[in-house]
């Protein structure tokens, strides 16, 4: 129950990235240069940090699985969900002794969307998918889209880590 | 890196992995139609991303109302002069259309021959576009229970846009001519499967070609396979329209003109590059699905 309006943001947040973003952002980043916003990953890399890496790993899966199942067009089920799960658990991992300055966390998101776009690009490579050379797809499609998400992840830093603090110390109160 | 993981989550991760590509492999490519879960989710989300697109679309049409203000006088006049020129057309339409009829009675056409070309238009209004750079996919609020079907064909205001991929009982999915990006390292069934048969406006008996793949880098369809022989030869700047050939698609729909000509692969035909002409695949408003009349 604690964990509803979690829920709910990313659910809004999943909403936004298919309907309002597409007219917001410029149409020149959307020809040759392709910013994609993945803001779900976005809260679920801040979840990861912030609460614990299992609600992290769960809500990856759950919005992961969504997102596969709505823009399934000529492409496969699964991709997102195994994705988006996998870099929440590991980004907690590795932010697991410190929990840092605004700096380590940025750090840590960026690392975590390089990861994400990686493995996205891997997968579909491996699937025959796409047939673009890394190189391309990188200067293209991931460097625009982690730059255009890690602003973002700064616009939510202050009140998205208080909120999601708060939650962490409740759930650690009750145990 | 393994003392990090212990022995249960590697175990665990290995599983997640052999799910994963067994449910990938299995969801790739030719698959027919949805199970329900499928459609109950993408029915409901989809409904609800409606109420976000819309006025998101709203707003930003106005202020490109008011970019556009300026032009507004001459795109006025151009108008006026095109709308005079439609008048006589279908003037000339009328009397061709007749004229047609009786020769098609004449000859005995059958039921099915006649109603071929009779094509009927939907209006989709747009839902959602994906994120995900790779799979271009458009959400459209038309589905099974308003006859739509697999494969056919969507166009925008400016011409062909792609074709329904998947359809769900109240919205379908379209794949946009950008998604066919192909070349080298995509499998041969995914481009072949999408090929779209093409030809020239005006040349319909002598050009031939199939819009094989999406040129990511150059932001152009290429069309294949025109043969050198022919007498009639395909130029720059040549208006591309399917040919109705390869079946799936209906014919006389415009795709694009030709940027550059290229001897192809093996030396022996043509390649073209087409700049289509619905080029903001990011901005739909509306869409027109192209329903062919079927008669039993």
């Amino acid at each position: 129950m604690r964990h509803l309006w979690l829920s709910l943001t990313l659910f809004l947040a999943f909403l936004m990235e298919g309907t309002v973003l597409k007219w917001i952002i410029p149409p020149v980043w959307q020809g040759q240069v392709m910013v994609s916003t993945h803001f779900t990953l976005v809260i679920v890399l801040f979840i990861s940090l912030y609460v614990n890496r299992h609600l992290a790993l769960i809500h990856g899966l759950a919005f992961g699985l969504l997102h596969d199942i709505v823009y399934y067009g000529a492409t496969m089920i699964g991709t997102y969900s195994f994705t988006m799960g996998l870099v929440g658990y590991l980004t907690g991992l590795v932010s697991f002794r410190s929990r840092g300055s605004i700096v380590s966390s940025m750090l840590a998101i960026t690392a975590g969307h390089f990861l994400f776009e990686a493995i996205i690009y891997g997968l579909y490579r491996l699937f025959q998918v796409t047939g673009q050379t890394p190189e391309w797809i990188f200067f293209h499609q991931m460097l625009p889209s982690v730059l255009i998400n890690l602003l973002f992840a700064l616009l939510l830093y202050v009140p998205l880590r208080k909120w999601l603090e708060s939650m962490a110390s409740e759930s650690v109160k009750d145990e | 890196m393994f003392r990090l993981f212990g022995n249960k989550k590697l175990l665990m991760l290995m599983m997640a992995l052999v799910v994963f590509i067994a449910l990938m492999g299995l969801t790739l490519g030719k698959r027919v139609g949805l199970t329900w879960p499928e459609m109950v989710v993408k029915d409901t989300v989809a409904w609800t991303q409606g109420l976000f697109y819309k006025p998101a679309r709203y707003i930003a049409g106005f202020f490109e109302d008011v970019r556009h203000l300026r032009r507004t006088y001459q795109e006025n006049k151009i108008l006026r002069m095109t709308l005079s020129q439609y008048a006589r057309d279908t003037m000339r339409l009328n009397m061709l259309e007749a004229q047609n009829k009786n020769l098609k009675e004449i000859l005995a056409f059958t039921e099915r021959q006649k109603q071929a070309d009779n094509y009927t238009y939907m209006v989709g209004e747009v839902i959602s576009i994906s994120p995900d750079p790779y799979s271009n996919t458009v959400n459209i609020d038309l589905g099974l229970k308003d006859g739509i079907k697999e494969n056919m064909a969507v166009l925008s205001v400016n011409g062909l846009i792609g074709r329904i991929s998947k359809v769900s009982n109240f919205t379908s999915s379209v794949q946009l001519l950008a998604d066919m990006n192909g070349g080298a390292g995509t499998s041969a069934e995914r481009t072949l499967e999408k090929g779209i048969a093409a030809t020239v406006k005006g040349k319909e008996n002598d050009v031939f070609g199939t819009i094989e793949y999406y040129d990511n880098e150059r932001q152009a369809l290429v069309m294949t396979r025109i043969s050198q022989n022919s007498q009639v030869q395909v130029e720059e700047g040549d208006t591309i329209i399917t040919s109705g050939l390869g079946q799936v698609f209906p014919k006389g729909i415009e795709i694009g003109k030709v940027l550059e000509k290229k001897i192809g692969e093996f030396g022996i035909t043509y390649n073209a590059i087409v700049q289509p002409k619905a080029t903001d695949f990011r901005h739909l408003r509306e869409v027109l699905v192209v329903k062919v009349p079927e008669v039993e």
